[in-house]
């Protein structure tokens, strides 16, 4: 039955469960002559809902998964703009589209992590729990070619302002409409002026408290609610059992010899309406929370340990950390582990260094080697926080397109100076698609993940390399060569 | 002494184990452990006792739980041997700024600051910032704040007498209003009908002068010359209430009357004020102004002539230097500890809490200042100061003053653990 449908495969994963066995399989069919339509017609009405598969296979120079060792002369089966196979003398259709990128390096997309690139200058404070930057974004008006040039294929915007702007959300920087939104990403919360801050996100969480305090006490009341009809119904039917078991000895007293026959036609009929009494408490009313605030809904999933949205503090020096966790301690006992430090070359981070790795946080920062405060003592904080257990993301010292160009050197430096360099190219993939909350879908060159990529034409690390594509969900959407 | 620090100990942990051993458990939620911290074999400069030397200073949870020589220490406790040290109440700076931040300064204080660090290194361990007192917890904000509402300004100057008339019938009325008031307590016992003070007196009335009155405020006010403080001795002393005069240049000119009146004292002892040769009273400065207000019983508090702290060298009279302030007034003939007093627990005492800080008292605070010599000398720099239990200054493993060998000694190695650690050590 397989063997004879070779022309078109399933979307079914079995089929692709072992690489191994893939292989083998190609070998078997692609015989000489046989045609592997990209697009082919559908062949019947039982197959209606089989997916087309169009394949595309990247021959690279060389390919950096992030995932895995490095792969000189590396190649990329997509399938469906979906990374299926990754490796060396990979076996594929012959019909597959074959990118040959044999002097170019492909590594997976960049990922801007914080931007407000030409968003106008609108920004508003207090608790905004339940705003987006969707709502002041609007796609057709940006110009991404500068991020496409530096090889960004995503970009995170996010609501500006102080205390709690909102929520900031995630864009492939070019594609299909269908695929460039990439959703939600993290509530921005701002600890840039803890004597202003404090005061806001201490407000904050009362009410999210509150808010909690609200729900448990209506489902308590629910609860009792549904206790006392229970028992309340425990009751009626113990009655309607005694009731039921005098009406049985009085019928059987009246069945006696001079019964009436029409009398039975009665109980049954009675019956049915008991029937419809008993059936009719039964259904289990369904508790409705009362609603919730949504400008502090994030407070309240992070409060109750929900997954929603990733919190991102924002911080400007090493006292901020304890003024956050002075506030947040009211609130939970898991301390916070989601940041943004913005620095100036003299910011005293170092002081917070290895509370920070402690607790695992992911720390957005921009890639400065700064000094030590009051010292000439060079710091390489990006580097400190790695070898201190955080996850790093980078993201360019401003936006604009020289700095968009200038992130991979001044990630060369930050290796240079001790970052290592998994960690550095990480820190603007796959490090940025996780505290995006999108690394199941980005971040690597991986089997499942969508292929969004970029070619360069050397090592992403060395200063004359340069961009030469850009692919996004599997198509090429720039190419330098073909830039005016 | 053995038997008794050993029963506070047993009874500490019989306290903490109590309610885990208990049926409690699963109600309460877990105590966190006791923190215990201890500097031995220093030389105990106790302030308000004697000095004892090389006894063990047990603290648990930042307040000193024993002192004594058979103390014994938990196994868990953080250990600083300060040997060959002086340990001293960490001094209280009654003015400053910068050192913590403004009101309310839990929100605003920057715990890593540079302020915050030199301070330390000057010994200072609880700072004033506007009207609250604080401590320099470095790094961390727990029992960061001592006291707030510290004093009601007043103004009572020479310069302005109608505001001065206007105070004196604002603690006038509020006298009579207590007055008043006191003999409604007493009728009311004979008779339950009667009648509480009119409403009417209580309209307008100044409540910084009722509260100065009712002894709930410490009043502080600015006062340099001779006139002032005896004017505001008088009126403290005829109404009756708690006062800071700051500045008290003249303080020698009017020591009697301020004591009399039980007035508190800030003073500045490097201050310089020539005599006005026009005047045929005494006035100006005097460098035996401490000696004198010393001598004459009015507690004082000694501050530098500027109360931040300079962040750009070491050199000036700032924060840094508030043992230097003190000592200079020992050559004004001033006791070496009344001088030291004047920046610790005279200075608590000012700020109305002795209760927490400013002598080494079991109960208190563990707010130390180890030192390498005595407080007063030239030569004397701050090695550790502990702020409520915790090492926040250590000098050797801070780079600002690590290097520095007193005396040109620069054959002293540095130390082991030199600070800041680069990237691919330890």
């Amino acid at each position: 039955m397989r063997l004879s449908a070779p022309f078109r495969l399933r979307s079914c994963r079995t089929l692709m469960a072992s690489a191994a066995w893939l292989g083998a399989m190609w070998l078997g069919i692609a015989s000489p002559g046989t045609a592997w339509p990209g697009t082919a017609s559908v062949a019947g009405a039982a197959e209606e809902e089989v997916e087309e598969e169009t394949f595309v296979v990247i021959k690279a120079g060389r390919v950096i998964p992030l995932c895995g060792p490095e792969l000189p002369r590396g190649e990329i089966v997509l399938v469906n703009g979906k990374i299926r196979l990754v490796g060396n003398d990979l076996d594929y259709p012959k019909t597959a589209r074959v990118i040959d990128a044999r002097g170019e390096v492909v590594m997976p997309g960049m990922i801007l992590p914080r931007t407000r690139w030409q968003l106008a200058n609108y920004s508003r404070s207090g608790v905004h729990g339940d705003r987006s930057v969707e709502q002041e974004l609007y796609l057709d008006q940006i110009d991404f070619e500068p991020m496409l040039a530096a090889g960004f294929t995503g970009a995170c915007f996010y609501p500006a302002g102080t205390g709690i702007p909102g929520v900031a959300a995630v864009y492939r920087t070019a594609g299909q409409q269908q695929h460039r939104e990439l959703g939600k990403a993290y509530v921005r919360i701002t600890m840039t002026s803890p004597g202003r801050d404090k005061k806001v996100l201490r407000g904050a969480i009362d009410k999210a408290k509150k808010e909690i305090e609200k729900v448990e006490k209506a489902r308590k009341e629910w609860e009792e609610k549904q206790k006392k009809a229970k028992e309340e119904e425990a009751k009626k039917e113990e009655a309607k059992k005694e009731s039921d078991e005098k009406e049985k000895q009085d019928s059987e007293k009246n069945t006696g010899p001079g019964a009436d026959p029409g009398a039975e036609q009665d109980p049954p009929e009675k019956k049915e309406q008991d029937d419809k009494n008993k059936a009719e408490p039964k259904q289990p009313e369904k508790f409705t929370p009362p609603k919730i605030d949504p400008a502090v809904q994030p407070l309240v999933d992070w409060i109750r340990d929900k997954k929603g949205p990733a919190l991102l503090f924002e911080l400007t020096q090493a006292s901020d950390l304890v003024h956050l966790d002075d506030v947040l301690k009211q609130a939970s006992e898991l301390p916070a582990t989601g940041f943004y430090l913005s620095a100036s070359y003299s910011s005293d981070y170092d002081r917070v260094v290895e509370d920070l790795g402690r607790r695992k946080a992911v720390v957005l920062l921009s890639p400065r080697i700064g000094r030590l405060p009051y010292t000439v003592v060079r710091y390489n904080l990006p580097g400190e926080l790695a070898a201190a257990g955080c996850t790093v993301v980078l993201l360019p010292l401003a936006d604009g397109d020289s700095q968009y160009q200038d992130l991979r050197t001044q990630l060369a430096d930050l290796v240079r100076a001790g970052l290592s360099r998994d960690d550095a190219l990480k820190a603007v993939t796959l490090h940025a698609a996780r505290v995006l909350g999108i690394d199941d879908r980005l971040g690597t060159v991986e089997k499942g993940k969508q292929a969004d990529l970029v070619f360069l034409d050397g090592d992403p690390l060395a200063p004359a390399t340069e961009v030469t594509r850009v692919m996004s969900v599997g198509e090429i959407v720039w190419e330098a060569s073909k830039q005016p | 002494m053995r038997r008794r620090s050993a029963v506070f100990i047993f009874a500490a942990a019989l306290l903490t184990a109590g309610p885990s051993a208990g049926r409690a458990e699963d109600s309460k939620p877990k105590q966190p452990e006791a923190r215990y911290f201890a500097v031995t074999k220093a030389t105990v400069h106790t302030v308000t006792g004697p000095v004892i030397h090389g006894p063990t200073v047990l603290c648990k949870d930042g307040k000193i739980a024993a002192i004594g020589h058979d103390v014994a220490i938990p196994d868990d406790a953080e250990v600083l041997d300060a040997e060959g040290f002086h340990l001293y109440p960490g001094l209280v700076a009654v003015r400053s700024s910068g050192l913590v931040g403004n009101e309310p300064p839990e929100d605003n204080t920057n715990v890593y600051s540079l302020s915050m660090t030199l301070g330390l290194a000057g010994g200072v361990t609880t700072a004033v910032a506007n009207d609250t007192a604080a401590k320099l917890s470095f790094g961390t904000l727990e029992d960061h704040v001592v006291k707030r509402n510290l004093f009601a300004a007043i103004s009572y100057t020479t310069r302005d007498p109608n505001g001065r008339r206007t105070f004196r019938q604002a603690l006038e009325q509020a006298r009579r209003f207590l007055r008043d008031l006191q003999a409604h307590e007493e009728k009311k016992k004979t008779d339950p009908a009667a009648k509480p003070p009119d409403a009417a007196s209580l309209k307008g009335l100044n409540q910084t002068a009722l509260k100065l009155l009712r002894h709930e405020v410490i009043g502080v006010a600015d006062a340099d010359t001779a006139q002032e403080l005896k004017d505001l001795a008088e009126l403290a002393e005829r109404y009756d209430f708690r006062l800071v005069v700051r500045g008290a240049r003249e303080g020698w000119v009017s020591a009697a009357a301020m004591a009399r009146a039980g007035l508190y004292a800030v003073i500045t002892p490097r201050t310089r004020r020539d005599r006005d040769e026009r005047s045929n009273h005494p006035n100006g400065s005097s460098i035996e102004n401490a000696r004198i207000l010393h001598e004459h019983g009015v507690p004082f508090a000694i501050v530098p002539g500027s109360t931040s702290i300079s962040t750009s060298g070491l050199a000036g009279r700032d924060l840094w230097q508030l043992a230097m302030e003190a000592a200079f007034a020992v050559r004004g003939g001033l006791p070496d500890d009344a001088a030291v007093r004047a920046i610790t627990i005279d200075a608590a005492r000012v700020l109305g809490i002795e209760h927490r800080v400013g002598s080494i008292e079991v109960g208190k605070d563990a707010d130390f200042a180890i030192v390498d010599g005595d407080l007063l000398h030239y030569m004397t720099l701050v090695r550790w100061t502990v702020v409520n239990g915790r090492v926040a200054y250590d000098k050797q493993k801070d780079s600002l003053l690590e290097h520095i060998r007193p005396g040109g000694d620069r054959d002293a190695p540095p130390p082991p653990d030199y600070w800041p650690r680069r990237l691919g050590e330890g």
